[in-house]
């Protein structure tokens, strides 16, 4: 359990510090491409890599995000439970959002690997490389979630054992 | 079918994050009735965001943090005071109007009530306004912020409908206008009833130009990222990302308020906040194959199509149910799963797309501030330090002004349609 959790930390960390440092690296790309274009140059490895950055930033920030409890559910009915019935609601929330992991994970590294032999439009970098940043990011997800649900029974409150935090917009 | 929103219902209901409600739903479906080779679900998630133009989120995102860092919101506050400081309830209408300002920077409403509700709601409690009125008129201009460019739910509705981020952005402003509009005309009518105060003494002309000097600052980043789109030079994307290049440069050398430490902050809370949304929207890419193979929109176009044919029918029963959506479920997500059903039927019915488009967000967005599950209540809730049951009962004068220019946005198309027709987005 507290090698889960301190995996779970260092993960989180990591997925940080990754998918900041990608986004900078897009911003980074899609301005060069502007001042390029003003310049009258071409710089047409920008969209391609922007929107391979964007898939990375998505699926390795949706770890951290779920890490931090930021991902948006409805969580008003099960605060209003009393603390059993809550705990076991929760419990059912974590194996359904795990169970949905697994076989995004296992289908996205199959289509990751499916994709070794393609490259990009204009990078020539194979899809693999880029594809993987799915089953990544959603292996991480699933490492959180397991030690969210071996928490929950010590938890204290319906509040500091949810997945997500309250609807957001 | 029914399974199929019994998963989707009871997944919500035992807390499940509205990403995996959806991604759940849709494996359901894969496993269980359609029988579809799961073969293609990695393909789908990576397609699902697979698009230049969803990168202008995490831009904007990190466009107004990376202002609300640089501590804007002081000179943007006296700059409204300036403004509006004589008009009855002075700090009501100063938080409106501040509303509208942030409308332009940050496209989120919960960045506009963190941001306006630290400096607004203490400011408004000084001058003696109730702590449940001041988060209530906070909360309550925060919807102005999705709906004023630049905007990421217009980002996600575009990337859904296939509409243009450019039209969208155009024709957000003057319904964003007559939401704050509204709200302003209702503080008017507290203010009077309730003796609020105003501002009686003149500001010295020294001060004024240098109150609007230094928020000047603040209000040339919405000027150049919807003037870059406009103008036509640059994509919504660059113009987000030039934004944050506006941001970051004005907060270092010009405010002296931003620190390598809080950009590189900036840049991770981005990524991560983002992400919630791109999540969404790739779990969404798995959700359209169902929809697609139940055929959903041509199955709820024939059941509406039963109930009236008539567009100003049709647009009233297409509020109430967004209306009820939007205080249950996460906009981006009810964008996603319903304007592909609503907008071929409001076509059918003659609506102009980019009418019913702005009928439809800003009608969601009204959701950010109802109960029981707004998100901006939440916010507000711990800043000014009472219940969100309180709040929710102080904010509803409030969410009828709202309802009102709703009412006057579906009812008067051209309110929406002006400055797209005067852009040449619309002929």
């Amino acid at each position: 359990m507290q090698m889960l959790g301190k995996l779970s930390r260092i993960l989180d960390k990591f997925a940080v510090v990754l998918a900041s440092l990608i986004l900078a690296a897009v911003f980074g790309l899609v301005m060069s491409g502007v001042v390029f274009r003003i310049t009258g140059h071409n710089f047409a490895l920008s969209e391609e890599l922007s929107r391979w950055g964007l898939i990375s930033v998505c699926f390795i920030g949706s770890s951290a995000a779920l890490k931090r409890r930021q991902h948006i559910g409805v969580n008003m009915m099960l605060q209003a439970l009393p603390l059993a019935v809550g705990k076991i609601c929760v419990m059912v929330a974590y194996v359904m959002v795990l169970a949905t992991l697994v076989f995004t994970t296992r289908y996205s590294l199959k289509a990751a690997i499916g994709a070794e032999g393609m490259i990009g439009d204009i990078v020539p970098i194979s899809m693999m490389y880029v594809k993987l940043s799915l089953p990544l990011g959603m292996a991480m997800m699933c490492v959180h979630l397991l030690h969210g649900l071996f928490s929950i029974p010590t938890g204290k409150t319906i509040g500091s054992i949810l997945i997500g935090a309250q609807e957001e917009g | 079918m029914g399974a199929l929103v019994f998963v989707f219902v009871g997944s919500m209901m035992v807390g499940i994050p509205i990403a995996f409600v959806i991604g759940c739903s849709a494996l359901y479906y894969f496993l269980f009735i359609g029988n579809i080779p799961l073969d293609m679900v990695g393909q789908k998630l990576y397609s699902g965001c697979d698009n230049f133009v969803l990168l202008a989120i995490p831009f904007f995102i990190l466009a107004g943090d990376l202002m609300n860092r640089s501590r804007i919101t002081d000179s943007l506050v006296n700059f409204a005071k300036l403004l509006v400081g004589r008009i009855p309830g002075a700090m009501a209408q100063v938080a409106v109007v501040c509303s509208i300002f942030f409308a332009g920077i940050t496209g989120a409403g919960v960045a506009d009530v963190a941001a306006l509700g630290s400096v607004l709601i203490p400011a408004m409690q000084k001058e003696g306004y109730k702590t449940d009125y001041a988060a209530a008129i906070t909360v309550a201009g925060s919807v102005i912020g999705p709906i004023i460019p630049p905007s990421i739910i217009m980002v996600v509705y575009a990337m859904t409908t296939g509409e243009s981020v450019g039209a969208l952005f155009a024709a957000g402003f003057v319904p964003g206008l007559s939401v704050g509009l509204m709200l302003m005309i209702m503080s008017y009518v507290f203010a009077i009833r309730h003796h609020h105060p105003r501002r009686t003494e003149s500001i010295p002309f020294p001060v004024a130009v240098v109150t609007v000097r230094k928020s000047l600052i603040a209000l040339m980043c919405p000027v150049i990222l919807v003037g870059g789109i406009f103008s036509g030079d640059f994509t919504p994307t660059e113009a987000a990302a030039i934004a944050c290049f506006y941001a970051m440069i004005s907060g270092v050398f010009l405010l002296k308020t931003l620190t390598f430490k809080d950009i590189v902050q900036c840049f991770a809370r981005s990524a991560v906040s983002s992400s919630v949304i791109l999540l969404i929207i790739a779990m969404a890419g798995l959700f359209s194959q169902v929809m697609a193979l139940e055929h959903l929109p041509r199955t709820a176009a024939d059941i509406i199509l039963t109930i009236t044919n008539n567009k100003y029918v049709y647009l009233l029963l297409v509020n109430v149910l967004l209306l009820f959506m939007g205080m249950i479920m996460e906009t981006a997500a009810s964008v996603i799963l319903l304007a592909p059903i609503l907008l071929p039927i409001a076509i059918q019915l003659g609506i102009q797309p980019l009418h019913f488009a702005l009928v439809m967000l800003v009608n969601l967005n009204i959701g950010l501030i109802t109960p029981p599950v707004g998100v901006c209540l939440f916010a507000a809730a711990p800043i000014a330090g009472i219940s969100i049951e309180k709040i929710s009962k102080a904010v509803m004068p409030f969410i009828f002004a709202e309802l009102f220019a709703l009412m006057l946005i579906t009812y008067i198309p051209e309110l929406v349609l002006v400055i797209p027709r005067m852009l040449g987005f619309v002929h």
